[in-house]
């Protein structure tokens, strides 16, 4: 624990430690008042029945925060210095050598991906995604309240995305990860030696006994069939539930090409945790392995 | 030598109230039987040889007739402090005569300046061997030669002739007057030392040295008697 | 009106208090930040200050000191002087000097423009006079007052020279006065010298400012890529005072640096601090500069020894440093403890293997004791420098077969039985006086070890040799080592055939008394001898033996060159618990080079046996094993110069001529078992001087003369052994002794040289007066025997023609002390005087040059200059 006290208070992660206690704290305050609201059949804000001008109403709250939130800085930047390892050199790199905090989450995920998924399609999907949900959510509700029971899909998502996938990410890729990005538990030292067992094996030879190569090192066909038929498979189930719901309202208003947008992000996003339980749990390599990428 | 001093201690009883108030004064005795000198030969200079009508003895050891023993340094070790002493004027004397020195013991202020005199019409040389002050080796081939020497640093040191082998001397260089060489009745005194407590020490060539705690009070002297045993 | 602040209406609700407080926060926060960043991150301005306040003290310490030291009665009598001086300018006598001095200046001017005018208006009517010549019409007229006029400025040049005949006796009158008040003054200004050196520095100190003192390097270190990187150092920033005098016994970071004479050659003013000191040197706080506070800094501070390991950066390649004699003993141990034939190491690839020849071992000793030496070679000999490398006993039997199967294939020519007859009570004599304790320990006797001061031997101790080598071998060995081995570093001690039958008769009675079982060993299988050939193989031993079939290996180990710099990280701490860090790794290792083995981990580096101080001096080499190199115009030139010498010396090393010679203020350890001081080996450091090449160059190749008759100290017991260097070495020695007395090698005729017939007869009598012959024997005016032992004598001057080099004859006669520490030749002419002020005008000078041409003349054959005396 010692060793986790000490890196939790290395100058450098005290973002990362008020991030952590700034996203409970949002999280708790928004739902604890959409419950609230709702419980009753009209919402809090909606009692509220004056409105005021941005200036110089809000403004004024504004300018004082940000009053504060200079002298809080101040204090922070004489007390805290930029923590200086030693000079660069590019012929000896650090050992864990780690990217900024808030691309921990990304570099986390490049153990269980290859680079070109975890550092170019994931990515670009998040952007394209986040681009994409004033498009696909059309449900009008929870505009200047808050609220759950009328958004139950789209927060829950949200929630899973952003603290269960991206923040413990970077916790994990921050305190977890010690030299060698060995897994290190916050009980234990950070011992450069460390030895780790590689037993890491492909989906198909875990599950089928199919080896993804042959004897001699070329891609075995019924190996990739295999992987592929999974891949497909997952994303079937897309389509499936589309046929099995089809004639609900939220489908209906959604419509094929929202929906099958909607479905690929979110099945797409649900397939990464998946990933990283078979890795940590089952120790699956890869679920399918082609010439040009792998999954 | 100038010497100097003070003061008193317990036990006067000879010197109470005289003007000389303020000394230490001792005898240098000596206990067991006194080793019989090694004749000196000096054949390798026929100088020396026309010098002495009989052979002499080894200065190393001289017992005296009443039981002190000569050649005797006696000085004040500790309890000077950081006091800073006047450098006397006068010079100390250092001849060389019959191929020997005299005298064979000797102390000097730093400072203080060493007259070395050559007084046979043969070639003596100097050489000290020194650690703290720097080493000299001068050569004095005529009768009547000087040579004149100061000495920065406190430390004792041998002084010898390379062409005489057996000539030695020893020289001390103190940063103080408190000190004084036993001579042939033994006895020693230090001078107008300031009243307080001192630990004198004596030293002789080959017996090493003997300390003793003397308490010196504004008037009076002190005496202070020390012993060397034969080894 | 309203309970609580939420039911306030927005347009109503008051945020001064807000405002307030945050506007007050933000203000306190911002003068933090300017108290931190001007005073709180800044320590170094309270220091400097403290600095100049305790310089000034010390400084008007010295103010004071030299007004007391002021000749206060001299200064009275000056200013009285000065007052005379000054009273007599003011009195009636000089007024009325320069009252006349005045008016004769005025008159002169008055004249002298008089004169001039006459001469202008002599000028226009010449030149009207010549006009009308030129148009024939010759006006008398203008030739009348031309002539008026030059008559005119005849009677004022007259007039003129008088009074400045006036003026300038005047002026010498007036002058005296003043120059008597100058005089007087420069007087006092002299007096008062030091008092205001030391007031003026005073006045500087008072006036300096507060400020980051910084050095720059634009191009001193290189980045990863190569690229000049600059160097930047603000050390004197808070050590001010490293070059004041007056701060030598003032505290840290005040003081003085304890070595100004490495500083003339390293000056920090331009060449910063931690070049050599390491530490970081932009950092402005103890902590960072130091690196305490800094764990990531790489190159922190070096401290007390380790100082020394800095040199390595710019003085690879040397073996021996004036100023750091840690880092020459620190290489010195290296190389002798055989590091380089292991490990790769920079400036050392092509030193010579440190152990013998093992192609002929079957001839020299027996496989048991072969077995039982590769098992454990501390066992017999505990300050052996071959180490333990811990072999089982399969592995010590197989590598005995291998060595006995390649050795006893090889034949070695050598008598039997011709030791035989020798007296061993005259060979321990032989053995104790002609030398061979200056490497060979015996016995009791370790005097010498023991001054050297190292945990090992330089050459094998001989308290067992009975037992390890056959006394066949021995005789044939001490007659001529070569013989069995042609590259040993053993030399010819010239032992006649009797006296090497004596002294083989000694050694063969030193046995080792204890008892050992043989183990029964299985030699002569082909699978043994094999397998011998593979464990050789795989332990390195060829790094230090040359052994047949092995010739094309190279060392087993890793680089060392850039070791000083390997990370932690990099390090196996194996079951161990110690801390880790670079200096426990190499401390712990260096003491049992084994102790980071576990049970998957093999070690093959041999134990070695070192001293804490040797593992210290090593450790502190290692440090200095960096790939990091300044810029070329930091270093110091390796040039001709420095390689001769160092080339020289690397010779000098490896036959262990300091073993007997002091050389470079190291060596001569013999003297511990040599009790009469005058019997010493000479100190050679300043023999290029010294000697004459060829003279030299003969003694090396045959030093025959020591311990004979015809020798200089023929009385000496102790013999310079003759190791036959080759040409080449005695070329090197030579370049070596005489690169380290900044001479040049140039051809010189040295018989030629003729004593000046004048000086000839001066240093005659001089000779005499002086009684040089009290001392130096020489021609047939040798003391007899008994009326001076032989330990008092000086060397023979009569070889000092076919030896010495005259000028050096001269600056020995000047100061001997101070060519040769501690010699027993007096100077005849303390502080240059001469004592006899009669003799050649009393030029001391002259006078030791008569005496160097009488010395060279005693050496030489009858010439007429010689007999016309």
């Amino acid at each position: 624990m010692e060793y986790l006290i000490k890196i939790l208070s290395k100058p450098d992660n005290v973002p990362i430690v008020v991030m952590l206690i700034l996203t409970i704290f949002y999280t708790w305050f928004s739902m604890k008042k959409a419950l609230k609201n709702d419980r009753q059949d009209i919402s809090e804000e909606a009692k509220l029945a004056d409105k005021v001008q941005v200036w110089p109403y809000l403004v004024k709250v504004e300018f004082l925060a940000s009053l504060l939130i200079m002298a809080i800085l101040t204090v922070w930047s004489i007390g805290l210095d930029a923590p200086l390892e030693e000079p660069a050199n590019p012929a000896l790199t650090p050992n864990p050598s780690k990217a900024p905090w808030y691309f921990l989450g990304l570099q986390e995920i490049l153990v269980y991906f290859d680079p070109w998924i975890a550092g170019v399609m994931i990515p670009t999907l998040i952007i394209v995604g986040l681009c994409a949900i004033p498009y696909i959510d059309i449900n009008p509700k929870g505009n200047g309240y808050y609220t759950f029971k009328e958004r139950k899909f789209s927060i829950l998502t949200f929630e899973f995305g952003f603290i269960i996938m991206w923040v413990s990410l970077i916790v994990l890729g921050t305190f977890f990860r010690g030299p060698g990005w060995n897994l290190f538990f916050p009980w234990e030292y950070w011992d450069t030696h460390r030895v780790v067992a590689l037993t890491n094996q492909d989906y198909t030879e875990f599950f089928f006994g199919v080896s993804t190569r042959r004897v001699d090192d070329s891609l075995n066909p019924s190996a990739m069939l295999i992987g592929s038929l999974t891949v497909l498979g997952w994303y079937a189930l897309g389509v499936a539930f589309y046929l099995w719901r089809r004639n609900t309202d939220l489908l209906k208003k959604l419509g094929p090409l929202r929906y099958s947008v909607t479905a690929f992000l979110f099945l797409t996003m649900m397939a990464v945790p998946i990933k990283v339980i078979l890795r940590l749990t089952l120790n699956i390599k890869y679920i399918l392995v082609t010439p040009w990428f792998n999954i | 030598m100038r010497s100097s001093s003070l003061v008193v201690a317990a036990l006067t009883f000879c010197l109470v109230g005289q003007a000389f108030a303020g000394d230490i004064v001792g005898k240098i005795t000596f206990e067991g039987a006194a080793p019989k000198g090694s004749k000196i030969k000096m054949n390798a200079d026929p100088v020396c040889m026309k010098a002495h009508k009989e052979p002499q003895l080894s200065q190393e050891v001289i017992v005296n007739k009443n039981g002190t023993l000569k050649n005797v340094l006696v000085y004040v070790k500790e309890g000077l402090g950081g006091k800073k002493f006047d450098v006397p004027t006068s010079k100390v004397e250092f001849d060389q005569i019959g191929c020997m020195y005299t005298p064979h013991v000797l102390g000097i202020q730093t400072g203080q300046e060493l007259l070395v005199v050559n007084s046979d019409p043969t070639l003596h040389n100097v050489h000290s061997l020194s650690k703290d002050n720097p080493q000299f080796n001068v050569a004095q081939p005529k009768k009547g030669m000087t040579l004149s020497k100061k000495f920065d640093k406190p430390e004792s040191f041998k002084v010898k002739c390379e062409v005489h082998t057996w000539m030695n001397a020893w020289i001390t260089v103190f940063n103080h007057p408190f000190f004084a060489v036993t001579g042939d009745d033994g006895s020693f005194s230090l001078k107008k030392l300031p009243a307080g407590d001192y630990t004198i020490e004596a030293w002789h060539e080959k017996y090493g040295t003997q300390t003793m705690k003397v308490k010196v009070a504004a008037t009076g002297s002190q005496t202070a008697d020390l012993k060397f045993v034969a080894k | 009106m309203f309970e609580k602040r939420s039911q306030v209406p927005i347009e109503s609700r008051n945020y001064s208090t807000y405002y307030f407080v945050f506007s007050g926060l933000l203000f306190l926060g911002t003068m933090w930040a300017v108290v931190d960043e001007v005073s709180t991150r800044r320590p170094w301005k309270e220091q400097q200050k403290q600095y100049y306040a305790l310089l000034s003290s010390k400084v008007q310490e010295r103010v004071n000191q030299a007004a007391a030291d002021l000749d206060s009665s001299r200064l009275v009598e000056l200013s009285a002087q000065l007052q005379v001086a000054q009273d007599s300018m003011n009195g009636p006598t000089y007024s009325g000097l320069q009252g006349k001095y005045n008016s004769t200046l005025k008159q002169l001017i008055d004249a002298t423009r008089d004169y001039q005018f006459a001469k202008s208006r002599g000028d226009e009517a010449y030149y009207f006079y010549k006009k009308s010549v030129r148009e024939g019409k010759e006006d008398l007229g203008q030739k009348k007052k031309l002539d008026t006029n030059e008559a005119e400025m005849a009677a004022h040049q007259v007039v003129m020279t008088q009074l400045e005949g006036r003026r300038d006796s005047l002026f010498a009158f007036l002058n005296e006065y003043r120059l008597n008040v100058k005089t007087v003054q420069s007087q006092i200004k002299d007096l008062q010298k030091n008092t205001e050196k030391w007031e003026t520095k005073l006045k500087r100190i008072r006036s300096a400012s507060i400020e980051v003192k910084q050095v720059m390097m634009l191009d001193y270190d290189r980045n990863p890529f190569n690229d000049p990187k600059a160097r930047i150092d603000r050390c004197q920033t808070c050590h001010l005072g490293w070059n004041e005098e007056v701060m030598e016994d003032a505290p840290q970071p005040y003081k003085k640096h304890p070595f100004p004479e490495l500083l003339a050659k390293h000056n920090p003013e331009v060449f910063g601090c931690t070049p050599c000191h390491r530490g970081q040197g932009a950092a402005l706080t103890a902590g960072f500069g130091h690196g305490e506070e800094d764990h990531y800094w790489e190159n922190p501070l070096l401290k007390g020894k380790d100082i020394y390991a800095s040199c390595n950066e710019c003085h690879e390649n040397q073996s021996s440093l004036q100023y750091g004699q840690e880092f020459t003993r620190a290489k010195r141990v290296m190389l002798e403890s055989g590091c380089h034939g292991c490990h790769e190491i920079k400036g050392y690839a092509d030193v010579a293997k440190i152990g013998p020849e093992l192609n002929k071992l079957a001839h020299k000793t027996n496989p048991q004791w072969i077995y039982r030496w590769v098992k454990n070679p501390k066992d017999h000999n505990p300050h052996t420098r071959m180490p333990n490398f811990r072999l089982s006993d399969d592995q010590a039997e197989a590598v005995t077969a291998y060595l006995m199967d390649i050795s006893s294939k090889n034949e070695f020519g050598y008598m039997k039985g011709a030791y035989a007859g020798g007296d061993a009570k005259r060979g321990k004599q032989l053995v104790e006086a002609v030398g061979c304790q200056a490497c060979h320990v015996l016995g009791e006797n370790t005097k010498v070890r023991e001054l050297r001061g190292t945990s090992y031997d330089i050459a094998p101790e001989l308290t067992r040799v009975g037992s390890k080598v056959n006394p066949d071998w021995i005789y044939d060995w001490i007659r001529n080592p070569r013989h069995y081995n042609p590259t040993t570093k053993m030399p010819n001690l010239r032992l006649s055939d009797g006296e090497a039958k004596d002294v083989v008769a000694y050694l063969v009675t030193l046995k080792d008394e204890r008892k050992f079982t043989d183990a029964s060993l299985n030699l002569t299988s082909a699978v043994t001898i094999k397998r011998g050939e593979r464990t050789i193989r795989e332990y390195g031993c060829n790094g230090c033996h040359t052994i047949q079939g092995m010739e094309k290996e190279g060392r087993v180990s890793v680089s060392l060159s850039n070791f000083g710099r390997k990370r932690v990280e990099e390090m196996d701490f194996g079951d161990t618990e110690i801390h880790h860090t670079w200096n426990d790794w190499v401390s712990n290792k260096l003491k049992n080079s084994r102790a980071f083995q576990t049970d998957r981990i093999v070690q093959k580096m041999p134990v070695f046996a070192f001293s804490d101080e040797e593992i210290a001096l090593l450790r502190m080499f290692l440090l200095s094993e960096t790939k990091d190199e300044p810029d070329k115009k930091y270093i110091q030139a390796f040039d001709k110069k420095q390689q001769n010498i160092e080339t020289g010396r690397r010779v000098a090393i490896s036959y262990n001529c300091q073993q007997c010679h002091q050389l470079e203020k190291v060596g001569g350890y013999i003297g511990a078992t040599i009790e009469e001081a005058a019997f010493l080996p000479p100190i050679i450091t300043g023999e290029g001087a010294k000697v004459q090449e060829p003279w030299l160059h003969e003694f090396l190749q045959s030093p025959s003369t020591v311990g004979q008759p015809n020798s200089i100290r023929p009385w000496i017991p102790t013999r310079m052994p003759t190791f036959k260097l080759t040409d080449d070495e005695i070329g090197r020695l030579t370049k070596y002794f005489l690169g380290m007395s900044n001479q040049e090698l140039e051809l010189r005729d040295y018989k030629s040289y003729m004593p000046d017939p004048v000086l000839l007869p001066v240093g005659k009598s001089i000779f005499t007066d002086f009684q040089c012959l009290k001392c130096h024997p020489s021609g047939n005016t040798a003391p007899k025997s008994g009326e001076a032992s032989t330990a008092d004598l000086a060397p023979n001057l009569t070889k000092a023609r076919d030896r010495l080099k005259p000028e050096w004859i001269v600056e020995w006669l000047a100061d001997p002390g101070k060519i040769q520490e501690g010699t027993r030749m007096p100077t005849f002419f303390p502080d240059g005087q001469s004592p006899l002020p009669d003799v050649l005008g009393g030029d001391a000078r002259k006078q030791m040059m008569a005496i160097r041409d009488y010395v060279i003349s005693i050496g030489q054959p009858a010439r007429p200059v010689v007999s016309s005396r």
